[in-house]
């Protein structure tokens, strides 16, 4: 700010790390955007950045629709009164509609027929002209939706974020039923939680199914991983025992075998169980720790004074009362860094539910999302990206309400952040 | 008011050495007792050994004439204040001293009673809602203290309290110490470093080094009349001087540019030595000086350094051969840097040694007890 040399310097310092953290945010800032896209403008090249609305007025009303297309060349808008096409409005070159009669093309087996059908002009459609779609949200929208020739000039554009995207995501993932859209309520009401028996095969799933299933894994993960890793952590640093280190040495060296070596052994052991289809292989394994969240903790325990546990002892605890009363409770900074990884983790685990759920109303949110790619032949970005943000919103607030524990718990045990 | 005794007490680790060796002491009821030494002599294991903390290799502990060995620490009815304070850090202080209570069971208004009456003791009251991040050292350290004394327990351990604290605190603090043992007069292992407090506090001393006790005596004793030159040179400041030479007929000590005629009684003593290598040893405040005009018989040495300590000062001398000495002298002498002073020996109160750390003290009288 001021002429200080050592404020110019950490400018000079700050500029690159701002515009680096800008780097790492631009997909973020993608997402962002995206999800406020309506579907037309998403993926168009080049790419555009703000979220904008194409809209006509007509009676003093707003009329939003999609992005003009040119016409190109002059043409009318017939209404055909007689043949195949009898009652259609058909846009045909200019050249080819004369005395009431407009020449129309038609593919017919292998060559292309011309009929002269008699037809009145709706409109004269100058080259200069655009074609406009009325501009629906939902895809379940089952109105008309009128197409329009005007004039470019009419076609206003203005910079308008669609938030409708983010119920229409919610609401596309209701699958089940034909594609019929359903209020909130409804969509509730029709809600099956994973705990409750097993709803009649054609029942709706819905995203609270999806999103219950996800936090129904991410609690007793979290609380699996948090207890049984702080047990293994505490034995592993706090109590001296022949063939402590060497255990430690065969917990780490697990964290070097990579999950697909993994996934075809699991499978078949969580076949062999009956787990397959249900959230089980996703929670279970959790309450016998993890490697990483032992080695964390350990860090962090073995940074406590020894002299802690012996006053404890002296005072007439137990070796479970010094770990329950005195370590644990010290520890919080440390199980709350082990937690938020656990949750992030299963909040964001996409290959596990994909290997073992088999059933829609098991999916979790991450497997959930999915559908918006396969369904109806294309991808459905927008919804996606609107579905992804609401997903993302919980853990970057989880992490701001956090962020001082967590930095605290990472800085202490000596992990990098 | 419990009787503690070590008898042969012993602790080895794997790979045979040997950290505590032949440990014998018999501390008696109300005892205050000092476990002193340089870092790892031994001192800090006894005393966890005595609280249960460490396995006893050999040997026997006996508390109140029963044998603790393997007793778990909560059963041998003893409290310790550890260096650190070991003070749990998410509790308050009223549930670091209740936390022991607690567990044995006790009940509310009891605990609350006896933590309040503690606290009152010993001015924390005030603190009780407080967490220990949020105490200086020195209240932290009565925290401890409060912890340990809220069990009234048969046994007080000290594992170096005072050595985190600030040397006009732990002046203070010690005097408090000495006041409340005085008060309740418990059995008292206190373990230190420092000569100063053993000498203060103790009841009696025990000196260690390398495993073993070297002498067990009240503190003056210890400092009056030391079983070897280990002990002799560990407890007073300045240290004791000690200078290699020999001992010849006659009783005449000679080495590195010094000597002195020992009086007859020491000499009669010294029979078998006379001829061999020994170590004399002269306390700073043992030494006068004078001109050496005065003196044409007596040893020189050069001041080196003075240090003025207020009523007395410390010169730094170096004798003819370059060997150096320290002399204690009253403020008052007129002494400067380079001069040449005469060494005038209290030839009465010099010890001699036999050669080696440990050397024995040669000077004593046979009746005195050597323990090493």
């Amino acid at each position: 700010m001021s002429a200080n040399p050592l404020n110019r310097s950490r400018t000079l310092v700050h500029l690159p790390l701002v515009l680096l953290a800008l780097a790492f945010l631009f997909p973020l800032i993608w997402l962002v955007l995206t999800s406020l896209q309506p579907r037309e403008q998403v993926g168009k090249i080049p790419p555009e950045w703000l979220p904008r609305r194409h809209f006509i007025e007509e009676n003093g009303h707003e009329i939003f629709v999609t992005p003009p297309e040119a016409v190109g060349s002059d043409k009318v808008l017939v209404l055909v009164e007689e043949g195949i096409d009898r009652g259609n409005r058909v846009l045909i070159p200019a050249a080819a509609f004369s005395d009431g009669r407009a020449a129309l093309q038609r593919q017919e087996a292998d060559q292309l027929v011309e009929e002269r059908v008699r037809a009145k002009l709706v409109q004269s459609v100058p080259k200069n002209y655009v074609f406009v779609k009325e501009w629906h949200l939902s895809k379940y929208d089952k109105r008309p939706a009128r197409g329009l020739y005007v004039t470019p000039e009419s076609v206003k554009v203005r910079v308008e974020p669609v938030a409708g995207n983010y119920g229409e995501s919610i609401r596309s993932l209701t699958a089940g039923e034909d594609d019929k859209a359903l209020g909130l309520g409804e969509l509730v009401a029709r809600t099956s939680f994973p705990w409750t028996e097993r709803s009649s095969p054609g029942h709706t799933i819905t995203f609270i199914t999806y999103l219950s299933n996800t936090m129904l894994v991410a609690l007793l993960s979290v609380i699996g991983t948090t207890l049984s890793s702080a047990w293994v952590a505490y034995g592993l640093s706090r109590v001296v025992w022949k063939g402590r280190e060497a255990l430690f040495g065969m917990t780490l060296a697990t964290m070097m075998i990579p999950f697909p070596v993994l996934m075809v052994p699991l499978y078949s052991v969580f076949r062999a169980l009956g787990w397959v289809g249900t959230l089980m292989p996703l929670w279970v394994p959790s309450f016998f720790g993890s490697a990483f969240s032992i080695f964390l903790l350990r860090q962090f325990f073995l940074t406590l004074p020894k002299e802690l546990s012996e006053a404890a002892r002296i005072d007439g605890c137990s070796e479970f009362q010094i770990f329950w009363r005195v370590i644990l409770p010290l520890a919080k900074p440390a199980l709350s860094v082990v937690a938020l990884f656990q949750f992030l983790f299963v909040y964001n685990d996409f290959l596990g539910p994909l290997i073992f759920l088999t059933e829609p109303d098991t999916f979790t949110m991450a497997l959930g999302l999915q559908q918006y790619q396969s369904q109806e032949g294309g991808s459905e970005w927008h919804l996606l990206m609107a579905a992804s943000c609401m997903l993302s919103a919980p853990v970057i607030a989880l992490f701001f309400f956090t962020q001082r524990t967590f930095i605290q718990g990472i800085s202490t045990t000596g992990m990098k952040g | 008011m419990t009787h503690v005794s070590l008898k042969k007490v012993e602790k080895f680790y794997a790979g045979a050495v040997k950290a505590v060796e032949d440990v014998n002491i018999d501390i008696q009821k109300g005892e205050f007792i000092v476990l002193v030494g340089p870092s790892g002599c031994g001192k800090s294991t006894t005393l966890r050994m005595v609280a249960g903390l460490e396995d006893i290799s050999a040997g026997t502990i006996e508390i109140n004439g029963k044998v603790v060995n393997d007793l778990p620490p909560k059963d041998r009815d003893i409290a310790m204040v550890f260096q650190n304070y070991a003070l749990y850090p998410h509790m308050t202080c009223f549930e670091n001293m209740a936390f022991a209570l607690k567990l044995k069971g006790e009940s509310k208004a009891e605990i609350a009673k006896k933590v309040k009456a503690t606290a009152d003791t010993i001015g924390i009251l005030h603190l009780l809602e407080r967490k220990p991040g949020q105490l200086s050292g020195g209240q932290r350290q009565r925290v401890a203290l409060g912890r340990a004394m809220v069990r009234q327990p048969a046994v007080f351990l000290f594992d170096e309290p005072l050595s985190n604290l600030d040397a006009r605190l732990r002046v203070e603090t010690r005097a408090e110490l000495k006041r409340l043992h005085a008060k309740f007069a418990t059995t008292t292992i206190y373990v230190t470093h420092d000569q100063e407090e053993a000498m203060t506090l103790g009841d009696r001393v025990v000196v260690m080094s390398m495993g073993k006790v070297q002498q067990v005596a009240p503190p003056l004793e210890i400092f009056h009349r030391p079983v070897n030159r280990f002990v002799a040179g560990f407890l007073g400041t300045p240290p004791m001087n000690f200078v290699q030479g020999k001992l010849a007929a006659g009783g005449l000590f000679e080495g590195e540019g010094v000597f002195l005629r020992l009086p007859e009684e020491t000499l009669g003593r010294l029979g078998e030595h006379v001829g061999t290598s020994v170590v004399l040893g002269v306390r700073p405040d043992h030494i006068d000086l004078a001109p050496p005009v005065a003196h044409p018989d007596a040893p020189t040495a050069r001041v080196d350094i003075i240090e003025p300590l207020g009523s007395t000062m410390d010169l730094y001398l170096t004798t003819s051969t370059g060997y150096r000495l320290v002399v204690r002298a009253p403020a008052t002498l007129d002494r400067s840097a380079g001069e040449q002073v005469a060494l005038l020996f209290r030839s009465a109160r010099a010890h001699l040694f036999e050669p080696g750390v440990h050397g024995a003290n040669l000077t004593l009288e046979q009746t005195a007890v050597a323990v090493a």
